[in-house]
């Protein structure tokens, strides 16, 4: 008897949150390094800046210590990291029935102004991840988790941006 | 002691495992997808509430706990540093971005794996902000480097209290943010006949609360190690070391490192005031044993080398004891690993002895001083570090030395997270 997949069906939030900082301890206890994302997407975009325009890379103040000279921007921990994640999420994807090609949206709204709103959403997120030093990953989980004033401080303003725009985006969402 | 240290590939073969069940967690936790993301914002579902605070709470409280009872050494945690305007600026964006677009940079690595559209164009929207970053940030480069940099600071530091009380706080916040968050969802769920929690439900979650809080209790009841703490812990191993005399270095070998400009050294001199007011070396600090036992020393800013003295050694070996627990990686209790802190052998007075009194047959490194810790020298008025007997010239002398000092590069938390 094989037992039915219902895609929409998610672990208990509390559960799925001792899960992640069960992680989060791990990876903090082995290697003294938290979680991360935006760091290894910035050496991807270095990465491929380099390959590009390499001496350009070396006269850029931010992107020369990531891939100037002989710096190798994709080996790195967070690079590593990416890969992992990128790997993770589709193997739980898959399993459940969740990896399809379709675009999540409110149901207002139409799947091309929804690909321009995750494409604007996703610039200001990058150019905030990058002035911040970090993003929800790195910063608030990690940062959060050891309790770095700088972390608490972010995670404060994630909410506050969050709430502040909600209103006026309701019609996106609901 | 964690955290520990990997070959590259084991380090690269690890990191992709735990990238692996991160990305796991936030697909299964449904982060995958946009619309449980942005719901937190309307209240009617406050999932990201709850994971992100469930997981900082588990974690913090595993990680305070295990420093508090010696497994972790917290000072080898990379603890992202503060840069408090830029951190608040790009906080808000980030809001903003998350509201706009629905995913943060993790989650939407999740979504595009699931091969969700929204999920590819968020990504593409953050390599391409990211991108704008790295070429607007040298314009305003004092800004992003200096605006509320604080370095390597935790809130309990912050405040000057044991970690204990912060971690407490941050469970009962936690606590009392979930019950706001269960009664919302319950307020404005979109299903009215939402089962309200059974029995069971209940029980667990009463668990959870007890469980959290008695962890938190414990954190702060055995508190995170002092100077003391940690000196009993590592008492083998520093015994050991003095009794050897590996990190006692000779004069000549301390004018050698003043003399090298390569090497980044912090002098720390344990004397009275008295004493250290009539001579000490050049750019020495004047540090008491005192504040070393409170802690002193533990945010000397990347220092490769540590040099303590005293008169004699008695004092400058307490002294060691002291900073090598706090600079030292991993308390230091393991073996094998670098340490930075060395003492003056034969203290100030040997150093007068040769570079005031040219006596070049003063005993070397291995040979110890047992004075009394008195000065044997006479000033007739108080030099500090005027003249050049607080840093002769290299060639003051002729002696010969065995160099004993390995300049490792400062292996404790520079700082990391997303950077």
């Amino acid at each position: 008897m094989k037992k039915q997949r219902d895609p929409s069906r998610l672990w208990n939030p509390y559960a799925a949150g001792i899960a992640l900082g069960l992680v989060l301890f791990g990876s903090i206890f082995l290697t003294g390094n938290g979680l991360g994302a935006s760091g290894g997407l910035s050496r991807i975009v270095a990465g491929v800046e380099k390959t590009v325009a390499p001496a350009h890379v070396d006269r850029n103040a931010f992107v020369a210590p990531l891939a100037g000279g002989d710096n190798r921007p994709l080996d790195h921990r967070l690079v590593w990291m990416v890969s992992g994640v990128v790997l993770g999420g589709f193997v739980s994807g898959w399993l459940a029935g969740r990896v399809r090609l379709e675009t999540l949206k409110g149901p207002k709204i139409s799947s091309r102004m929804r690909w321009f709103l995750a494409f604007v959403g996703g610039g200001l997120m990058g150019y905030g991840a990058g002035l911040a030093r970090g993003c929800t990953s790195g910063q608030a989980l990690s940062g959060g988790a050891m309790l770095a004033v700088g972390s608490w401080a972010f995670m404060m303003m994630v909410f506050a941006g969050g709430y502040l725009f909600a209103y006026p985006l309701r019609k996106a969402w609901n | 002691m964690a955290p520990y240290v990997f070959t590259h590939g084991r380090e690269a073969a690890l990191t992709v495992f735990i990238g692996f069940l991160f990305g796991f967690v936030l697909e299964r936790a449904g982060f995958g997808n946009s619309r449980n993301l942005a719901a937190q914002f309307y209240l009617h579902d406050m999932r990201v509430l709850k994971v992100m605070f469930t997981a900082i709470v588990t974690a913090m409280l595993l990680l305070f706990l295990s420093s508090a009872l010696g497994l972790l050494d917290f000072g080898a945690v990379s603890v992202p540093l503060t840069y408090l305007w830029p951190a608040i600026l790009g906080g808000l964006l980030l809001g903003v971005g998350f509201i706009i677009g629905g995913y943060c940079p993790g989650t939407s690595l999740v979504s595009a794996a699931t091969w969700k559209v929204d999920g590819f164009f968020y990504v593409a929207g953050v390599l391409a902000g990211l991108f704008v970053f790295g070429q607007t940030v040298p314009s305003y480069w004092n800004f992003f480097h200096t605006a509320g940099a604080w370095g390597r600071i935790t809130i309990p530091e912050l405040l000057g209290i044991d970690a204990g009380w912060v971690v407490l706080g941050v469970v009962l916040m936690a606590v009392c943010a979930f019950a706001f968050a269960e009664f919302a969802e319950r307020l404005l769920a979109a299903d009215p006949n939402a089962k309200s929690p059974t029995t069971q439900v209940r029980r667990f979650r009463r668990g959870a609360v007890a469980l959290g809080g008695t962890l938190g209790l414990v954190v702060l009841l055995v508190g995170q190690p002092s100077v003391s703490r940690k000196m009993k812990w590592a008492q083998a191993r520093l015994d050991q070391t003095l009794a050897n005399r590996t990190v006692h270095i000779d004069a000549a070998e301390l004018l050698s490192l003043m003399r090298n400009n390569q090497v980044r050294l912090a002098l720390v001199d344990v004397r009275n005031e008295r004493d250290f007011n009539v001579f000490h070396l050049l750019d020495a600090q004047n540090v008491s044993l005192d504040r070393l036992q409170r802690g002193w020393g533990s945010d000397l800013p990347g220092a490769s080398v540590v040099v303590v003295m005293s008169n004699d050694e008695r004092q400058a070996d307490e002294a060691w004891r002291r900073l090598a627990v706090q600079l030292n990686p991993g308390n230091f209790l393991t073996k094998g690993e670098g340490n930075r802190v060395y003492i003056l052998a034969g203290g100030l007075n040997r150093w007068l002895d040769l570079y005031r009194d040219r006596k070049t047959d003063a005993p070397g490194p291995d040979v110890p001083a047992t004075g009394d810790e008195l000065c044997r020298h006479q000033f007739t008025a108080a030099l500090g570090d005027r003249g050049p007997i607080a840093r002769p010239e290299a060639n003051a002398i002729d002696r010969k030395f065995q160099s004993k000092v390995k300049v490792v590069s400062a292996k404790r938390a520079a700082g990391g997270g997303c950077g």
